[in-house]
């Protein structure tokens, strides 16, 4: 059938609502998660030997690679973005074990999680638009979903509606510009494009194009398409909200990526400058926006927004390093934003409140916590010792190479914009705590402070010692970009 | 014979009236009929010009896309009307506008 | 129905939306195909099409319906997430 990883998930997937008539009642969300946990591990172990065969073969295609078929390309680029969605999975499902209460209705909630990460895993191995957007609906359905998986909470339903209409709308769109470019040329696989396209500069390209560009810019929040995303993952579950921020919207960064890098390669000259304001636009709009925020998961989200803008910058470069950059700022911030997410969630889950300034001194209560969280939050900055240096580095060395000085000049002066909430997120949890439910806290439970040590423990080491990573974002990239080395 | 100028603008037509359709109409209903504009618009892009491929024959890529992509559209409209069931419960109205208070 | 300045706004940029795409349609016609190299899997008209679409779609793009199956599965898993009640609760 499919590859194994995939092969895997989707069957747990198809397996896990069993858990709810076999199981009892008091314990079904830890052995949901347990079951979970199995299946993205194993899945694991299988890409671990998938990544063996393709770093010797280069690439393999799973049911042949013909101009008319559906058929799955598995290259260097999808093993770095499948490793890295199946280690914020496993964290965020090992945390949802204690987070998410024991009911009829949390075996769902483990299908709904491992549905979305195989969609996902399927975005980055399909090697033709249609397969691509098959899966892009597989993960797009259980993220509505998810969003509104805590329905007595009046703000998550709004915000799922919000999300709902503003996503369909947009795959629709690129849906739109996808049957454009099969008028165009009569075949959907990726290599068939690039290869029918090169040297055309047809008013018709241009048009699919700026389809294909707002449609899957919708789901990685490029601003004017943004609004969705403060409402929706500042209102989802705390799980929900690590795993949109951190792996979704890279999604969407990654399809625009492999469309405009394969079938859109002749008009670059022209879409180059564009990506290139919308990134400032991005960037810009988030951090300042993020400024005037007084609930601490809202702020968390605009900044992924700016972290987005950050993102476009490699891709409006367009060399291999801008790439290599591109993909290791998107593995940096999983990792950060994730574990910021799922630590934001630990405090609000156990003081119940969301204010910024009803969680003055949390930080003495709940120690472990608060060190993580500053952890991750000085590695959003972009400070030397973690990993978020390391791509913004890459980044900005890039830009300078390419004679776009000014976009990283940009970046850098939003690095230290976005400090100035970031410091005030650290200050205000380490002061001394005044208020009665502040003094009453206590630290997280056992099951939700093992995967944010684990995040953090990978935040620090990939700052102090990048090689590996850093090569493995390198031969992802090359897959991109013509003659890049593989 | 309509050529193929013809289905190229009435699809682009369905598609601008669906958006028309999300940006200003208020019940919640609307809107789910307004996204099933949006996808119907793009099928019909496939279906017509799998039909102009060559005189007298027809591509069956077009057709096989349009086949999935009508199954595609109808669960995404079954979790949209979930959805606003959920909604009707809390806010008591069908009406967008009253869903306004998230703010900021 | 009610006539206010958000009807009139979204009627006027729907009509200059189509009046741009008319003109773009006309000056320069869709190439249709003008970049497509393989024409070999094209069916007559004349000939029975149904059986033979059908087994064209379930011989390429079989791996695409095993998606789509998946995809129905969520989406029923999303409705249940969504709109079960816990009325009878099983107690242990």
């Amino acid at each position: 059938m499919f590859t194994l990883p995939l092969d895997i998930l989707l069957i747990f997937t198809a397996i896990s609502p069993v858990i709810g008539w076999v199981t009892p009642k008091y314990n079904r969300s830890k052995i949901g998660g347990v079951f979970s946990a199995i299946a993205l591990s194993v899945s694991g172990i299988a890409l671990y030997s998938l990544y063996k065969e393709v770093s010797v073969k280069g690439a393999i295609y799973v049911t042949g690679n013909s101009l008319i078929a559906g058929y799955l390309k598995v290259d260097m680029l999808s093993i770095f973005m499948v490793s890295i969605f199946l280690g914020l999975g496993l964290a965020a499902t090992i945390y949802s074990m204690e987070y998410v209460e024991n009911s009829s209705r949390s075996p769902i909630y483990y299908t709904l999680i491992l549905s979305m990460i195989s969609g996902m895993v399927g975005i980055v191995f399909s090697g033709d638009l249609f397969t691509l957007y098959v899966f892009w609906e597989l993960m797009s359905i259980s993220s509505y979903a998810l969003v509104a998986f805590f329905r007595e909470k009046w703000e998550s339903v709004e915000a799922s509606l919000k999300y709902l209409i503003i996503g369909v709308a947009g795959s629709a769109t690129a849906l739109f510009g996808i049957s454009l470019l099969y008028g165009l040329a009569g075949t959907l696989s990726f290599e068939g494009l690039a290869t029918a396209f090169t040297g055309t500069a047809n008013i018709w390209l241009y048009i699919a194009a700026i389809f294909i560009f707002v449609g899957f810019g919708v789901k990685a929040a490029i601003v004017p398409l943004h609004t969705w995303l403060p409402d929706a993952h500042s209102s989802a579950p705390s799980t929900i909200s690590a795993l949109l921020s951190g792996i979704v919207i890279g999604t969407g960064v990654f399809v625009i990526a492999r469309t405009f890098f394969s079938a859109f390669a002749s008009i670059q000259e022209q879409w180059f400058p564009v990506i290139a304001i919308l990134s400032l636009l991005t960037m810009f709009l988030g951090n300042i926006t993020a400024l005037l925020q007084t609930d601490l998961k809202r702020m968390l989200a605009y900044s992924s927004i700016a972290q987005v803008g950050y993102m476009l910058v490699g891709i409006a470069v367009g060399t291999q390093t801008g790439l290599t950059g591109t993909f290791l700022q998107f593995f940096n911030h999983a990792l950060m934003k994730g574990s910021a997410f799922l630590c934001a969630g630990a405090i609000i889950h156990q003081l119940s409140v969301r204010e910024l300034k009803d969680m003055v001194g949390v930080g003495r209560r709940m120690p472990i916590t608060a060190v993580v969280f500053s952890i991750s939050l000085f590695a959003l900055i972009g400070l030397p010792p973690f990993n978020g240096f390391i791509s913004e580095l890459t980044l900005v060395t890039s830009t300078f190479q390419a004679n776009m000085a000014w976009l990283g000049v940009a970046l850098i002066l939003n690095a230290a914009l976005s400090a100035a909430y970031y410091l005030q997120i650290i200050r205000v949890i380490m002061q001394k705590p005044t208020l009665e439910s502040v003094q009453k806290a206590k630290e997280t439970p056992l099951l939700m402070l093992i995967p944010i040590c684990a995040l953090a423990v990978f935040i620090v080491a990939f700052g102090i010692w990048p090689d590996p990573i850093v090569s493995f974002a390198q031969h992802a990239a090359g897959t991109l970009v013509p003659g890049g080395l593989l | 014979m309509i050529d193929l100028t013809g289905y190229l603008v009435f699809s682009m037509g369905l598609y601008a009236i669906g958006l028309y359709c999300l940006a200003t109409k208020r019940n919640m209903l609307r809107l789910v009929l307004g996204i099933e504009l949006l996808i119907n618009a793009a099928n019909i892009n496939f279906i017509s010009f799998a039909a102009f491929a060559m005189p007298g024959f027809v591509d069956p890529l077009g057709n096989a896309f349009v086949c999935i992509s009508i199954g595609l559209g109808g669960a995404v409209s079954a979790v949209a009307l979930g959805v606003i069931v959920l909604a009707y419960r809390h806010y008591g109205t069908l009406d967008v506008a009253e869903l306004r208070r998230l703010k900021g | 129905m009610r006539i206010n300045a958000v009807l009139i706004v979204g009627s006027i940029f729907t009509v200059l939306f189509i009046v741009v795409f008319v003109f773009i349609a006309s000056q320069t016609p869709f190439p249709a195909f003008k970049y497509a190299t393989q024409t070999s899997q094209y069916l007559n008209t004349t000939s029975n099409i149904g059986p033979e679409d059908s087994q064209f779609m379930w011989t390429n793009y079989g791996l695409t319906l095993i998606a789509q199956a998946f995809v129905l599965l969520a989406a029923a898993a999303a409705a249940l997430a969504m709109l079960r009640t816990n009325d009878k609760e099983d107690s242990e």
